[in-house]
This record gives C-alpha cells, structure tokens and sequence, in this order.
C-alpha cells in the first residue's frame, strides 16, 4: 500500500518537488547536500551537489518526467545540459576541487535509444578524460525511497487515513498542519508514551518523515503553493529538532542533514513566491466577488513572507535581485495597508516590523510597534464579543465569526472568544517597545496594559515545544501591579532568554520566527523578545541578560 | 450535539449557563499569577457520564427513549460542572477570606457586609458593573426582601449609596494608579 503511494507520487511529481525528498534521500545514504537550491550563484548544469561518503564531489542534474519516458529525441536536447554538467568544474566552496562524479537523474523512464545516445555521450566525454554520467531513473528512485522512508512509514489506519486525505486534497488550500503534526509525531516517535530510539533508527526516521512531507505535499508542489510548502517543511523542521530533544540523541549528528535541505527547500519557495509576485501589479486572487473578505490577510502574510526573505538574505548574505526594491518601492508593499485581524496575525506583524528597521532609519518601524501594541490592548478589552481571537485561532475562525455577525439567520459555528481582557501578545509588543527607548509611548499603553490578563503557554520540556499540542505544559496567566516603575520594565525587557525552546531551533532565528509564523501560539513572550534581539539592532537598554 | 450541550448548560442551572465556554487547546493546567506574585494552579478536570442500553431495551429504544437517556447524561455533566465550579470559588474564597457565614435567615448586614467584600467595576460613564449573584430559591426568596427594605428604608439606601460610593472611590483610585512612574 505504501509502496504504491510513493510510486504514485513519484510518477505525479515536478522536477522541482521530487528535489527535495532527492536530497534527503541522497543525505540519508551518506552524502553531504552542499547545493540543492536555484537561487545561489548559478552551479552550471548542476541542481545538486554533495559530497560522497568517500569524500568525492558529486553533481547532480534533475529532470522530472513524471510517468513518461524519455526518448533519443527528447535526450538529444538534454545534451548540452549534460554536457555543462561533466565540463563545467564544481565552483562551490564547501565541494571538494578536483574532478566529480556526474548524475542525471529523472523519475522517468529512458528510452533504450535514449540509453545508447548516454553510453555514446559518455564514451566521447571519457576520451576528454572526463568521467561518465551516471543514470538514476524511477526505478532506483523507488528503491531508494522504499528503502529509506516507506518501511518506517505508519501503518495504523488512523495515520494512514491522515495520509491519504492530505495527499487528495486539492492543494490549493492552506496546509493542514494540524493532520502533518500526527504523522510526524507517529513516525518520529515523540508521543508521549514513545521510548527512546536509538541513533540509527532515528536518522532513518528522520529521513523518513522527510520523504512523508514530501509525498503528502505533492499536490501543494503542483498547484505552486509555496505558502503551504513552506508551513509542511517548517513543521517537519521543528519536528525533527523536537524528536532529537525526546530521544536525548545529537541534533547535529543526526537531523541537522536533513534539516539543512529542507531550509533550503523553504529559502527556494521564498523566492518562488517572490518571482511570483513581482512583476503583479494587482495582488487579487480568485474569485474578485469575494477575495476582499480575504485579501487583507493574505495580504500581511505575503508582506510577512517576503519581510522573512529579507531578514534570511541579510543573514546569510544571499543577496535577491530585486527584493530590497520591491519592498521599498512595489505600491502593494505599502505597510498602511497592513490589517490585525487577530493575535494570529502578530508574528507576521513583527516580521514586517523587523523588515521595516533594517530598510527604514526614521522611527516610522517604531511607532508601527506603537499602533500594533494599541491594537492589541484596545481590542482585548473590547468584552468577549469584538476582541480579536487568540494565536490558536486562524483567520477561518474570524472569517465564521464576521458571517454570524453578518448573517445571523444563518448558524455559523464560530468558537467562543476567550473570556476577554487578555493577550498573548501584549507583554511581548510592550517590551520591544521598552527597547526602543519611547518611554513617553510605554506610558501612554500602561494603563490599558495593566488592565489586562498576560497569557502565555509554558511547555515542559524543549521537545514540548516543538508540538503543535502538548499536555505537557500550564497555560499561565499574569496580572501586572498597577504601578510599575520604568526601571522595572527596562529589566524585564532586557530579558533575551527563551523558555525551554531547543538550542538547535535557537541557533536558527529564521526558523523560529517561521515557525512562529505557522504556529503562533508558539511565539511566546521569551521568543519574541529573543527574536526582537537578533533582527532589530536598536537598544536602548543595558545589556541583554 | 449542539443539543446535548444546550441540555447540559441547562442542567448547570441558571447564572452558570450564561457562562460562556470556550477551549484551552494544550497544557494539562491552567494557572493565574497574581499582582501580588501569588501563584495558582487549577488542573484540568474531567467530567463524564455514560449510559446503558440494554439489548433487551433495543426493540422499544424510540426517539424518547434515547432522548430519556441523553437527558440523563446530561443531567449528570451539568451537575458536576457546576459542583466543579462552586468547589473552585469555595477554594480560592476560603484562601483569600471573602467569606460572609449567614446565621440563619440572610440579614441586610449579612447583604452589605458580602458587598464590602467584593470588587465591583464601573464603565466609562461611571456606572457599576454589578456582579451577578448566584443563589439558590431560598436565599432569592430573602433576597427579594432584602432588596425591598432597602428600597423602603432611607437609613438603609443612604447606607447602600455609601458602599457603592465607597467602592467607586476605590475603584477610581485604582485606575489613578495604572501608571508607569520613573
């Protein structure tokens, strides 16, 4: 049965969506993936690249052929792809010099002309002293995915029916994550009553549930969703850093592979979304009757999004043609535009308002906190019927809610609020704020800020931390004295240190800030301001303690 | 569903069915910090109930007869909510001591002296935000009468006018301090 999906997606999928699950395939047989994305320096005929075992170079040249076979024709138009592919010496620097070992690779089928034409090229090439191409078609794909990811896979009916249904769905959708955090967690073995696994069978997990995220989101790959792709590979990212914190087991030694190549599949579908967008001038979906009722929030998550390929290319250095002036210029990336619908929507907030420091030296990102932190309080104290939902409410909860207003002949099940005159958010957004030195404006949030109740959800263990749901933890909620003194709240905004989140998931803030993104109830106070520290250089403090 | 829920708020009694729910999706607690630091922790707790068909009931088991039995569920969830509810307040009122013991039949003292004891709101025009009292049809019935000597005694209302001055003083002085000094 699961032979059969894998097979079945292998003969669905793009070039572009079997690349990943390729490269963790590759990584889980003891390469190195060095290369596996489209949008670093140009690697000529080569869309991946690694190191072997041995420690010899390796290039790699994808062509997705779902379910068809590739003939001598078609062949012959590969042949100066191919051919960049064995010439062209690997330039990336963590690739070692010398000569490397060439693939095509495609999930197809080749011809047995197609065959001869190869064996011909390769002997031409090796009189040029280069070393032939080796071929990896559907077959040896199959192998290796059954071998690496399908044996692990569940077989419960329960996560087998959560398998399916994702991989039927449309792909047009948001992405289920909720369906993805249950296989996840079965594969990886961080159920509560899991034992430990050894080093071994974890890295084939880990693997495993790599391929898994990959199969389920084909659809997602086909229709271009980059949105739900990014939200699947965030979630398996985490996943596997939460599994290494259960297990006890080295996160660098054992996940830190296959997490490498998903970021890079996350970077990649960054940038798609960006080329996406470009060159639109008019950001519309759909049906034009009724995408105003959801432009304003897919809106602030694109501006969140492309904010976050910002932040990441500044970190790594990977500069975007055109992103800086698209964000600066583009009359759709305007922030006046930008719409709280919900607490579920500060984490995007706070990306765009990190975006908005690094490009933007007035205080205009300072009081575009001010706005979003009175945002925050005016609505949480609105009463139980107009505050804003909580991080665990997504914009299908505010949209029922807006029906049953609008409609109330008709019975939409909108969930209750909670009880009013709390926040999730507000102690965060205050103490960024602190940091920026606007006493006057800190003074002016207090009183409304110290009416309310400040909630946050403290997870037991860092691998707590990394589920989508855990009993693990309280959710607490504290009342602030009345009075405060300015000193008092400069200390407790000096705070950078985050509680119980894993180091690995630490050391990678992009991660953590998409993580957040996906899942905002997991942006708590302690992330925020951890986060707040490494994208926004201001501070107006001592030294972070 | 949506039926079975409405019998059992019905079931909690009047006061606590308005009482909107509402879901906390993770954590096995909940837990409240305090102004003053104070730390409390409320578990979650389970209620159940289930009920038995017979095989032998099954040739007789019509619409009434499942709903008899639905009813009866429902009776059961709604009363330990409520018992749940109530040995919660009982809890954290022994703590704090905001206990008002009636001798016998509740007095006007009795009445002002529990009014003392609570906090009490006011919105923006100044008006109270008065708690809603949950009794029982004892305590409503004497109530009703405390309600009415006040109303009919001046002694008693210029003594009520006092509390609820007294409280809105307190009230004002309180948001007087929502201040961030230094």
């Amino acid at each position: 049965m699961l032979e059969r999906l894998l097979e079945n997606w292998l003969d669905n999928a793009s070039e572009r969506s079997y690349q990943s699950p390729f490269c963790q395939m590759l990584s889980a047989r003891g390469h190195k993936v060095v290369h596996s994305t489209r949008h670093t320096p140009i690697e000529l005929g080569k869309d991946v690249i690694s190191v072997d075992p041995d420690g010899g170079a390796c290039a790699f040249q994808l062509k997705g052929n779902p379910g068809s076979r590739i003939t001598a024709n078609a062949f012959r138009e590969l042949v100066p792809q191919l051919n960049q592919l064995v010439h062209f010496a690997i330039q990336h620097p963590s690739a070692p010099a010398g000569p490397h070992k060439s693939y095509f690779v495609t999930n197809g089928v080749m011809d047995e002309d197609a065959q001869f034409s190869l064996k011909a090229l390769n002997e031409n090439n090796a009189a040029l002293g280069h070393g032939p191409i080796e071929l990896i078609e559907r077959g040896t794909l199959l192998r290796w995915g059954v071998d690496l990811g399908a044996s692990l896979w569940p077989s419960e009916l329960d996560e087998l029916n959560e398998i399916l249904n994702l991989m039927v769905l449309d792909g047009s959708e948001e992405f289920p994550v909720e369906r993805l955090d249950r296989i996840l967690t079965s594969v990886l073995r961080v159920r509560e009553t899991d034992k430990k696994l050894k080093a071994d069978d974890f890295r084939r997990r880990v693997t495993s549930s790599a391929l898994l995220v990959g199969l389920v989101s084909g659809r997602f790959a086909n229709r271009k969703n980059h949105w739900a792709l990014i939200s699947a590979w965030v979630l398996f990212c985490v996943h596997a850093i939460g599994a290494s914190e259960k297990h006890s087991l080295s996160y660098s030694k054992n996940a830190s592979g296959a997490i490498e190549i998903a970021l890079s599949e996350i970077f990649d579908r960054l940038v798609f979304l960006f080329d996406e967008v470009k060159d639109r001038e008019c950001w519309v979906e759909g049906d034009i009757m009724v995408d105003g009722l959801f432009y304003a929030p897919r809106y602030l998550l694109l501006n969140a999004l492309l904010s976050v390929l910002y932040l990441w290319s500044n970190e790594s250095g990977v500069e975007i043609e055109g992103l800086e002036e698209l964000l600066r210029t583009h009359p759709n990336s305007s922030h006046c535009k930008l719409h709280v619908w919900g607490e579920f929507a500060v984490p995007q907030l706070l990306a765009v308002h990190w975006r908005l420091r690094l490009l933007d030296a007035t205080t205009f990102p300072d009081y575009f906190l001010v706005d979003l932190l009175g945002s925050v309080l005016r609505s949480a104290l609105k009463g139980e019927e107009a505050a804003f939902y909580g991080p665990y409410e997504d914009y299908s909860h505010h949209f029922l809610a807006m029906m049953s207003r609008e409609f109330p002949e008709r019975k939409f099940e909108a969930p209750n609020r909670s009880p009013g005159r709390v926040s999730f958010f507000a102690e965060a957004l205050l103490h960024l704020l602190v940091r920026t030195g606007m006493k006057q404006s800190c003074k002016n949030a207090w009183p409304n800020y110290s009416r309310l109740g400040h909630c946050r959800f403290v997870p037991d263990s860092p691998a707590d931390y990394c589920l989508y749901r855990t009993k693990n933890g309280i959710e607490v909620t504290t009342q602030v004295q009345p009075t405060s003194t300015w000193g008092d709240l400069q200390e407790s905004a000096r705070s950078v240190q985050l509680e119980n989140v894993p180091k690995a998931l630490a050391e990678r803030p992009i991660l953590l800030l998409l993580y957040g993104i996906v899942c905002p109830h997991r942006a708590t106070p302690s992330v925020i301001r951890f986060l707040g520290r490494k994208f926004n250089p201001c501070w107006f403090l001592g030294p972070p303690n | 569903m949506e039926w079975f829920r409405s019998r059992v708020s019905y079931h909690v009694g009047p006061g606590l069915s308005d009482i909107k729910a509402y879901e906390i999706p993770e954590g096995r607690s909940t837990a409240f910090v305090r102004e003053n630091g104070d730390f409390e922790e409320n578990p979650m707790q389970q209620i159940s109930a289930d009920f038995e068909i017979m095989t032998s009931d099954v040739p007789h088991a019509d619409f009434p007869f499942i709903k008899s039995k639905l009813e009866d569920s429902a009776k059961s969830m709604g009363e330990q909510q409520a018992r749940m509810f109530f040995d919660t307040l009982e809890k954290a009122t022994t703590k704090t001591g905001n206990v008002v013991k009636a001798r016998g039949r509740m007095t006007v003292d009795d009445f002002f002296q529990s009014l003392e004891l609570i906090e009490i709101s006011f919105d923006e025009l100044g008006r109270p935000e008065m708690p809603r009292m949950v009794v029982g049809q004892g305590a409503f019935d004497q109530l009703k009468e405390i309600d009415k000597e006040i109303r009919e005694s001046a002694v008693l209302r210029s003594q009520f006018d006092e509390i609820m001055t007294k409280k809105k003083r307190k009230w004002l002085a309180g948001e007087a301090a929502r201040k961030l000094v230094g």
